[in-house]
């Protein structure tokens, strides 16, 4: 009788422990809570997955567009459904899937058949990123489904008629893919289920023809491949259309349903998989069941299963649960709203106070038309207590330059105590479990000159379970100066000036963190404050001909420095020239204030630069005759095209022929721009921009003065 | 060994199996022990519901439904074996309408060979070409909420006959339309409430009789117009929505050429 009490209390304390640990708390039963219509029409196969409090939609729409919505945990309706790409031509084969990754990203994927291509886009807190290409070629492509491991990686599996599944992963967020390879032995039916656990875990579960039986099939991932499928239905009778989920601890569970209305065949079934990887199969429930059997574990492994059955006569969504540490809860229904509900998928989301939904969305057949209904259930389930954090960096500073950063963790829910990091990337089981009160502080990233934004994602657990996603901060990573500084004379070629003055010119190049102060090396003065760029900074010069190099330092407001050496070639000298042939003048047949002035065969010498062609002309119009001698005069000068210049050397000298486009109306004031003779000057200018000391003169007669028209596109409505 | 284990000498071993007993059953958070077969009483059932509104029973449509005049209905064996599936729009090899054998009746039982449920339109067609004469059936609607007839169906197009009792785009209860191409061009439109109820044994029929089609549902003319322009004969068939809720039974067909 003692050994008899001793083990009875053995039990008891088993059974005590088994229903202690749970991340949830029962706090009701399950009941239905609204449904509604998603305003999609001519959509078949919508897909669902859960992820960030909130459920997220995939669905075809209308034959033409690859639709996207998402609705929180505890909200009804889906938004306005976002348009991802192009899913066009019949329905039933142009359908699209959807997953969250680890990082809160939504994946989704779906297919063009006439297009021949399976597409993915990634949508993250920056928006849709750009279109991927899965798989282009197939012959018929059908019934794409995407799933995202723990690793980050992605996985699409699809089938061609009559032919086995296959697939293709990325491991770099869909950018590029493997090749594909046969997932299984037979003929794939219906639509594959993916599922993703913890540690890199996958699983896909499908249905296939063996012994001329439809059977349900389930093959996890070992890291390079898919092991050999595991049957898990009886030849004895037909099932079909599973879906698969993990726990958060790696149990792997699949549901799917019995073809037959009736009888010990029918129903929904399910199944975990042992240390020994048998999969013993329950029966949940028997009757009728149409479609997929949604099965899906929460991040406090309580199991929700959701079904369309039609048990009233006419079929219904139906949804129960089972606590994680309780036992199944009484099937409750969507009630009948008017046509034929078929072809289900649900999902299940939390609210960020931990309330547990049940979600789903199906077609709907009435009169003729297909559309598509949500649903939602209570799950009377609660995570309240899960373990959750978000990281802030360096005080939520924008930018730094530290190798080392402030680490903080707020909105700490669930009592974490261990915290795991990585940079850019979800963590994964390779980065260690830290104790919080450690990690005030993480290493920075390589750090890089250039402006890079690093986003670091942070991970928590405690007694209670761990957070299913991974938050992360982004800060800019700035080391160094990103401007550019070069000698820029207003009237000179770049590098020369005819005045004593280095004119540094400092010019944004990526500057993320502001440019803060500017400074000769030479002066005692306090470095000049800047405001904006780009900026200019003047350098006074000794007046002495010849090249000056002098040191620019600069700083940023992160506190980067950088000292940048700009040279100047100060040239007073101007250069010689004459001017043997009265040029010529080209008149624009458009516009009368256009005229081109023809220099032909000018004498060009500039004794500090032998060899150096002109490097602007100097002109000036004026409405009475030219005085060569009389100074001064007001130059406009004109950078000549070297495309435009002819050359030919002689000893010393250089003879330049060259075209000078001129403007009037930048030569003149307006009410001197009247019908009558012009009166012009044209001088050759050195690098430095020294005009040549002589001049060539000339006239020409406007009989009238017109002006450029500008022709604006004609808009009709 | 076996006689030592089958000996109900350790008590104390056999209170503690008890115990593990009691611990798998009350501990288990996952499906029940390999012990416990997928063919064992499932685990949850349905809460009481209402009763079907039954008008008749499934099983078997009522005598009077028989048309004294008809000939020998087709056979079952024949249907599935001799006449052929039409999808619209056209369906993959393993996703096409599926018609059954259930209960000695004809079962439209979804599309492909789990049965799952679609909107696509499926036609069951005779092999015989037909041109006087028609098609008759007893049909029992649990579901779908559309069901018909076809006749003179060819290459160059049909003559269907569908009825609806959920209200459509433009609240038809009756559209008997001529298609050819893939077009439909109604030649009788009624619209209003549906003229048959879901859960109860119909009778409809569809005959040509010279330049004129007809319409019969339990009986009463439904629908007669002429086409001065008729299709050519073809075959003869029974039309519905591969929903998987219609039943058909004493398919007659007559008028074969």
């Amino acid at each position: 009788m003692r050994a008899l009490l001793s083990a009875l209390i053995l039990a008891l304390l088993f059974i005590q422990l088994g229903s202690s640990p749970a991340l949830q708390a029962q706090v009701g039963t399950p009941r239905f809570v609204s449904q509604s219509a998603v305003g999609v029409i001519n959509s078949k196969y919508p897909a669902l997955a859960g992820g960030g409090a909130a459920v997220h939609l995939a669905a075809n729409g209308d034959r033409a567009d690859a639709l996207y919505g998402s609705r929180a945990a505890d909200a009804d309706r889906f938004g306005t459904l976002e348009r991802v790409g192009l899913a066009e031509d019949q329905p039933d084969y142009s359908t699209a899937s959807v997953a969250v990754a680890p990082d809160g990203a939504v994946v989704y994927s779906w297919v063009n058949q006439p297009q021949s291509t399976i597409f993915l886009r990634v949508k993250t807190a920056q928006g849709w990123g750009p279109t991927r290409t899965v798989r282009r070629g197939e012959n018929f492509a059908v019934h794409p489904t995407v799933a995202v491991a723990s690793d980050g990686a992605i996985t699409v599996v699809w089938r061609n008629p009559d032919r086995p599944y296959r697939y293709t992963r990325s491991l770099d967020g869909g950018t590029t893919w493997s090749g594909t390879t046969t997932l299984s032995a037979s003929a794939g039916v219906t639509v594959p289920a993916l599922a993703a656990g913890p540690n890199g875990q996958l699983a896909v579960a499908y249905t296939g023809g063996e012994r001329n039986k439809l059977q349900v099939y389930v093959a996890t991932w070992n890291g390079r491949t898919f092991d050999p499928p595991t049957r898990l239905s009886s030849f004895g009778s037909d099932y079909a259309d599973p879906s698969a989920s993990y726990t958060p601890d790696g149990r792997l569970f699949v549901a799917w349903r019995g073809i037959t209305a009736n009888g010990t065949a029918s129903g929904v079934f399910f199944a975990e998989r042992q240390a020994n990887g048998a999969f013993p199969v329950a029966r949940l429930i028997g009757g009728a069941v149409e479609g997929r059997v949604s099965l899906i574990a929460d991040a406090a492994s309580n199991l929700h299963v959701l079904w369309l059955a039609s048990a009233s006569g006419s079929f219904q969504l139906w949804y129960a649960n089972k606590p994680a540490a309780g036992s199944w809860s009484s099937p409750v229904a969507a009630p009948g709203a008017g046509g034929v509900p078929f072809n289900a998928f649900a999902a299940v989301a939390a609210t960020p106070q931990g309330a547990v939904f049940a979600h789903a969305v199906s077609e709907v057949f009435l009169g003729t038309t297909v559309s598509l209904r949500s649903y939602r259930f209570a799950s009377g389930l609660t995570l309240a207590s899960a373990p959750s954090a978000r990281p802030v960096l360096a005080q939520d500073a924008p930018r730094a330059r530290d190798a080392t950063l402030s680490l903080s963790l707020a909105d700490l829910a669930g009592s974490p105590s261990e915290v795991r990091y990585r940079w850019d990337a979800a963590p994964t089981d390779s980065d260690p479990w830290l104790p919080i009160s450690t990690t005030s502080s993480v290493p920075a990233p390589p750090l890089q000159a250039a402006c890079v934004p690093h986003a670091l994602f942070t991970q928590v657990r405690g007694a209670t379970g761990m957070q299913t996603t991974a938050l992360s901060d982004t800060i800019v990573l700035d080391t160094g100066m990103q401007v550019t500084v070069r000698s820029a004379h207003a009237h000179a070629a770049p590098g020369y000036t005819n005045v004593p003055l280095l004119e540094a010119l400092i010019e944004d190049a990526g500057e993320c963190s502001g440019l803060a102060t500017a400074s000769s090396g030479e002066t005692a003065a306090q470095p000049a404050a800047i405001a904006a760029l780009p900026y200019l900074l003047a350098i006074t010069l000794p007046d002495a001909e010849g090249r000056h190099e002098r040191a620019v330092s600069l700083s940023d407001q992160l506190g980067n420095t950088s000292v940048v050496s700009v040279s100047v070639v100060y040239d007073r000298t101007p250069p010689t020239a004459s001017y043997p042939v009265t040029p010529t003048i080209l008149a624009d047949p458009q516009a009368s204030i256009f005229q081109t002035i023809q220099l032909h065969e000018a004498r060009y010498a500039d004794a500090n630069e032998p060899k150096a062609l002109p490097w602007a002309v100097a002109v000036a119009v004026q409405r009475h005759p030219i005085d060569p001698a009389a100074a001064p005069r007001t130059w406009v000068i004109l950078p000549l095209d070297p495309a435009l210049v002819a050359r030919s050397l002689i000893g010393e000298a250089s003879t330049i022929s060259a075209d000078v486009a001129i403007n009037l109306t930048a030569l003149l004031p307006p009410d001197q721009l009247t019908p009558g003779a012009y009166f012009y000057t044209v001088a050759l200018v050195d690098r430095a921009g020294n005009p040549s000391t002589t001049g060539a003169t000339g006239t020409f007669t406007l009989d009238t003065v017109t002006y450029a028209t500008i022709s604006l596109p004609l808009l009709r409505r | 060994m076996l006689r030592l284990l089958a000996r109900p000498a350790c008590l104390t071993c056999l209170i503690s199996a008890i115990a593990m007993l009691l611990l798998i059953v009350f501990t288990g958070p996952g499906p029940a022990p390999a012990a416990r077969a997928q063919a064992d009483q499932p685990i949850l059932s349905y809460p009481e519901l209402p009763p079907l509104p039954l008008v008749g029973s499934p099983a078997a449509p009522p005598d009077s439904s028989l048309d004294a005049q008809a000939a020998v209905a087709v056979s079952l064996v024949a249907l599935l074996a001799d006449w052929q599936v039409v999808d619209l729009p056209a369906a993959l090899p393993d996703e096409r309408g599926r018609w059954v054998a259930q209960d000695g009746q004809l079962l439209q039982d979804g599309v492909g060979p789990t049965g799952a449920m679609s909107m696509s339109e499926t036609i069951l067609v005779s092999p015989a070409t037909i041109s006087d004469g028609g098609i008759s059936t007893s049909f029992y609607d649990e579901l779908t909420g559309t069901v018909g007839l076809v006749v003179r169906h060819s290459a160059a197009g049909f003559y269907r006959l569908r009825l609806h009792t959920d209200p459509t785009f433009d609240y038809e209860a009756l559209v008997l339309e001529k298609v050819i191409g893939g077009v439909a061009m109604p030649l009788v439109t009624q619209a209003g409430e549906p003229l048959y109820q879901r859960h109860a044994w119909h009778t409809l029929s569809l005959t040509v009789d010279g330049d004129r089609l007809v319409a019969r549902l339990n009986g009463t003319v439904v629908a007669s117009v002429k086409d001065l322009a008729l299709l050519p004969p073809g075959g003869a068939g029974l039309y519905t929505r591969a929903l998987g809720g219609v039943r058909f039974a004493q398919v007659v067909v007559d008028g074969e050429e």
